[in-house]
């Protein structure tokens, strides 16, 4: 699906940028004022709301992470035009696919006011995606740039874990089969 | 009703319960808010929606001499540039914190002055776009000539400054010169007799010397929508019925005609009820319905504007015998000042509440001071610090471990725990075999191994050089008597429950959604009284269906809630039944022959004959609501009137384990220990969720949280995330969070709640275990690596 966005805001329409990207495997092509940021495209043209704004873009919080061509990234400090070409993929993304992750999260609690929990899932699939095996020592080091003010921490580990075996069970289950 | 009926902690939950208690359940909220799906108010947009933001004051205290707004009104999207003195606009800002319940300050949400940094002033740009705003805001900023003003920053210095909020006497009828308002002094006994009963006595001071800020996660936000002479508006409030009678008196129009949606809130702790309590839902609609557009007012300010309200000056002389037992406490405060009004800030209520010291006094002051006005957020430090520092500072006077300090003193208003229990307990219906303080102690210092690690202060080097320190502290456990909070809430609480034609079943009772779990737990009660599986109730909170549930959920939301909803459930289930005996498949039964299990009406003498609920439901129409004012009439007693200040009977305590680097000052939170009787756990992962998330918070406040202010300037030096610190995944590296259910607590089924306590508690407990590590009290709070450092003599 690919469809054209003719600018982003209309009172400007000079310095725009074309750009192409993949979000959650579906195709968008845009027109982005230099300065407009990854987290912006996706939240008011894409309407996808799980990258969060806590800390007025300064990219303290992780509220606003998604993974870019595999790698965890603060949406709020990514321009849209650095965007071209590639491939996004958000909270809202992870859940449709039905990524262990996503299941953990649920079944742990990891949430209280919900607002940082996408960035928090995003961050710990990324971890999952590079290291299907992580320490408690490693998914603390890879959640540690995360901010949660109503606490959650303690079940994010838990949950990481569990999923880490599920994904762990599912590639052996996937083993057997192909023998 | 009989009294025994409007007893609710004598209820008990429905013999086949499967869901109250109950682990595992999911959140209802989990999906929506793990997939980023959950809609919160930042993320709501309207067709032909702009934005609105105001100036925030760059100095602490100032007045705007001239402005020039022309330059910003050309940049492209900015609608307007509305001033203070806007001609239509002037008369009718809203309060900026008016507290009708209790002291109304009726100072406007927007002047030409500024008390404080970061404070509203002068302008709101309206404007297409977020970033216009921004744009426009940075260039008034520097068209503005100000002329600074005299501040203070110390209250304790208050007498030697002039006014720092020169013209808050127009509008507050209590304040006066640098008071907020009059002393508040009070005595409960007479402490001098204490003071001569008493073996020893001892007098010191601690100072809350820096703010902590609630350095939220979502800004204050709303959005406003006239539809003719009808309001819509969007908010993250968490209080919405005040909010609904604030726009209705304020925009002169009648509640009917105002709809409020309450969204998803990021965050939202506490002090938002009051501080600056509903100015942003007002003046978005003021401005929506000058600009004949729906405007979302953003508040992107917020979270560092509002600080807790334990910051001060607290002086105690504390007289106590030789075996511990604690004789007089003498407690002087000087608080910061607060802006909104005289309320809620009682710092020896907590000592009166939960000890029986029976001689206490308090003289309290109140100065302003050019920062932050301070607000309860996990409410509850100031008298938390009170109660915290007592009992540890007699138990290291005396050499004596003070878990036992605490069971010695344990009580309530001067009376011995035991007496509490048998005296007013018993005439109450509680079953009083167990000494909820007690055991929650005894559990504490298992889990922390108390008895092998507790040492006298400073004794302890580990094999990594570093000190080792255990702290401590108790309390009551204070949501408990939802009397009060149905005095605070301007209506009573109420729910309505409604069974679908389809047999699934809608509980309607509007609250702020904060993440307590509201929704699940009230859904494991309501689908057990009534006989329904869990997964068909549901609780949506956002819109307003004619009930509004108690709104705060840490401050007693549970247990005030629980009250009406128990008894709109059971009013539903008879409903049921009786409607039940009128189809065929149960003619000539009476109601009491029937009964419902996972949404199955049946015979009880012949199970196999069953109907869905369905059947019923799709035929007549089932709901019933109830509210909670006659509650407090299954709290008197026949001999005397204990309406307000019924005891509370369950308490909580914490462990805290520490490691001190003695060459950097570095504290490392090993351990932490959470044991809280909350009466009856409804959803006990929720009840977790409360234990070591108010954990975070409460040892982020006691160890590093705080707002430093340039004291040349009186500006903000770390006023946003990347600066202000808090606690992350890795700064603690244990919690052990227990529940106990003793059923002591006046909610339904003995519930006492628990939410908002661990955070407020925990702020105290820095003190005793830094001193139990390094030997010296200090008494400079946060304790931070330079205050320790400074402690053993290394700076």
């Amino acid at each position: 699906m690919a469809y054209l966005c003719s600018s982003f805001i209309s009172t400007y329409t000079e310095n725009l940028h074309k750009i192409k990207l993949c979000v959650n495997g579906r195709y968008y092509e845009f027109l982005v004022k230099p300065n407009t940021t990854l987290r912006d495209l996706l939240r008011e043209k894409i309407g996808l709301t799980s990258p969060k704004d806590m800390c007025h873009g300064v990219g303290a919080c992780g509220s606003c992470t998604v993974i870019l061509d595999g790698r965890p990234v603060l949406s709020c400090l990514t321009l849209a035009v650095d965007c071209d070409g590639r491939s996004v993929e958000t909270a809202e993304g992870i859940a449709e696919s039905a990524h262990p992750i996503f299941e953990a999260y649920i079944k742990y609690h990891t949430m209280q006011c919900g607002y940082c929990t996408p960035g928090f899932m995003v961050t710990a699939k990324a971890l999952l995606d590079r290291n299907p095996n992580p320490s408690e020592e490693e998914i603390r080091e890879a959640l540690a740039g995360n901010i949660c003010r109503c606490g959650t921490y303690p079940m994010h580990v838990i949950a990481v874990k569990e999923a880490a075996e599920k994904l762990k069970a599912n590639a052996e289950d996937k083993g057997k089969g192909s023998k | 009703m009989a009294l025994q009926e409007k007893r609710p902690w004598l209820w008990v939950p429905p013999k086949d319960s499967k869901y109250i208690g109950k682990r595992g359940l999911p959140r209802k909220d989990a999906r929506e808010k793990a997939s980023g799906k959950a809609i919160y108010c930042r993320d709501m947009f309207l067709p032909g929606m702009v934005y609105a933001k105001p100036l925030n004051s760059p100095y602490a205290h100032a007045r705007i001499k001239s402005i020039d707004v022309s330059r910003a009104k050309e940049i492209p999207g900015v609608i307007d540039v509305v001033k203070w003195d806007d001609p239509e606009l002037k008369d009718k800002w809203p309060a900026w914190c008016p507290n009708d319940d209790v002291e109304p300050i009726y100072m406007p949400y927007l002047m030409d002055k500024a008390y404080f940094y970061g404070q509203p002033v002068g302008v709101i740009v309206v404007a297409e776009t977020e970033e216009a705003c921004d744009r426009a805001l940075e260039l008034i900023k520097r068209s503005i000539e100000w002329e600074e003003l005299p501040f203070n920053l110390d209250w304790d210095k208050f007498e030697e400054y002039p006014p720092a909020w020169p013209d808050y006497e127009k509008y507050s009828p209590l304040a006066k010169g640098n008071l907020e308002f009059p002393t508040i002094e009070y005595e409960f006994g007479s402490v001098e007799e204490g003071f001569r009963q008493a073996d020893r006595v001892i007098s010191f001071t601690i100072r809350k010397s820096e703010e902590d800020v609630w350095a939220g996660v979502e800004g204050s936000v709303a959005i406003s929508r006239w539809v003719g002479n009808y309001l819509e508006i969007w908010t993250n409030h968490q209080n919405i019925p005040p909010i609904r009678r604030r726009l209705a008196k304020e925009l002169n129009i009648p509640e009917s005609h105002i709809e409020i949606f309450s969204s998803y809130r990021g965050a939202h702790f506490g002090g938002r009820t009051f501080l600056m309590s509903g100015a942003i839902e007002i003046t978005s609609a003021l401005l929506s319905r000058k600009f004949g557009k729906p405007v979302k007012f953003l508040d992107d300010y917020s979270d560092f504007r509002g600080a807790e309200h334990h910051l001060g000056t607290y002086r105690f002389k504390v007289g106590f015998k030789n075996d511990g037992t604690i004789t007089a406490v003498d407690v002087e405060t000087v608080y910061a000042c607060r802006g909104f009004g005289k309320m809620l800030l009682d710092p020896i209520s907590k000592i009166l509440e939960s000890t029986s010291i029976p001689n206490v006094r308090l003289r309290s002051i109140y100065p302003f001071v050019n920062r932050n006005p301070t607000i309860c957020y996990k409410h509850g430090a100031p008298a938390c610090t009170v109660v915290t520092m007592v009992i540890n500072r007699v138990a290291s006077e005396l050499n004596m471990d003070p878990t036992e300090v605490a069971l010695k003193n344990d009580g309530w208003e001067g009376h011995d725990i035991r007496w509490v229990y048998e005296n007013i307990a018993k005439k109450h219906g509680f079953q009083t075999e167990r000494w909820s303080l007690k055991e929650c102690i005894e559990i504490g210092k298992k889990l922390i191994d108390w008895d092998e690690k507790w040492h006298p202060p400073g004794t302890k080097i580990l094999p990594n050089g570093k000190y080792h320190g255990i702290g401590f502290t108790a309390m009551y456990q204070w949501s408990h008597r939802p009397v009060l909070r149905v005095q605070f809430t301007p209506q009573f609480i109420a729910f309505g429950i409604r069974v679908e034609p389809d047999g699934t079943v809608s509980i309607f009772g509007q609250r702020g959604e904060g993440g307590v779990a509201g929704d699940t737990s009230y859904s494991q009660v309501v689908a057990d009284e009534i006989g329904v599986s869990f997964e068909k109730v549901v609780l949506r909170p956002f819109i307003y269906k004619g009930f509004h549930a108690y709104q705060m959920g840490g401050s007693a939301g549970m247990v005030s809630n629980l009250y009406p909803l128990v008894k709109a459930a059971r009013k539903v289930r008879s409903t049921i039944l009786e409607l039940a005996t009128l189809l065929p498949d149960f003619g000539g039964k009476r109601i009491e022959d029937l009964d419902i299990k996972d949404g199955l009406i049946y015979e009880k003498n012949n199970p196999e004959k069953k109907v869905p609920l369905e059947n019923v439901a799709a035929v007549y129409p089932i709901m019933a609501w109830a509210d909670s004012s006659d509650w407090s009439v299954g709290m008197r007693d026949e001999e005397s009137d204990y309406r307000i200040r019924l005891p509370a009977l369950v308490r909580q305590c914490y462990f805290v384990e520490v490691e001190v680097d003695s060459e950097t000052g570095k504290v490392d939170i090993v351990k932490v220990i959470c044991v809280n009787d909350v009466g009856r756990a409804i959803n006990p992962d929720a009840v977790n969720g409360q234990q070591y998330g108010g954990a975070y918070m409460g040892l982020g406040r006691a160890f590093m949280e705080a707002i430093y202010y340039d004291p040349l300037t009186g500006v903000k030096l770390n006023d946003n995330l990347a600066e202000y610190p808090v606690l992350l995944m890795n700064d603690v590296k244990e919690i052990n969070c227990h529940i106990v259910e003793t059923g002591l607590g006046y909610g339904p089924y003995g519930s006492a709640g628990c939410s908002e306590a661990p955070g407020a508690v925990l702020s105290t407990i820095a003190a005793p275990a830094i001193y139990n590590a390094i030997g010296k009290w200090i008494d400079d709070w946060p304790i931070t690596p330079e205050k320790i450092l400074k402690a053993l003599g290394k700076t």
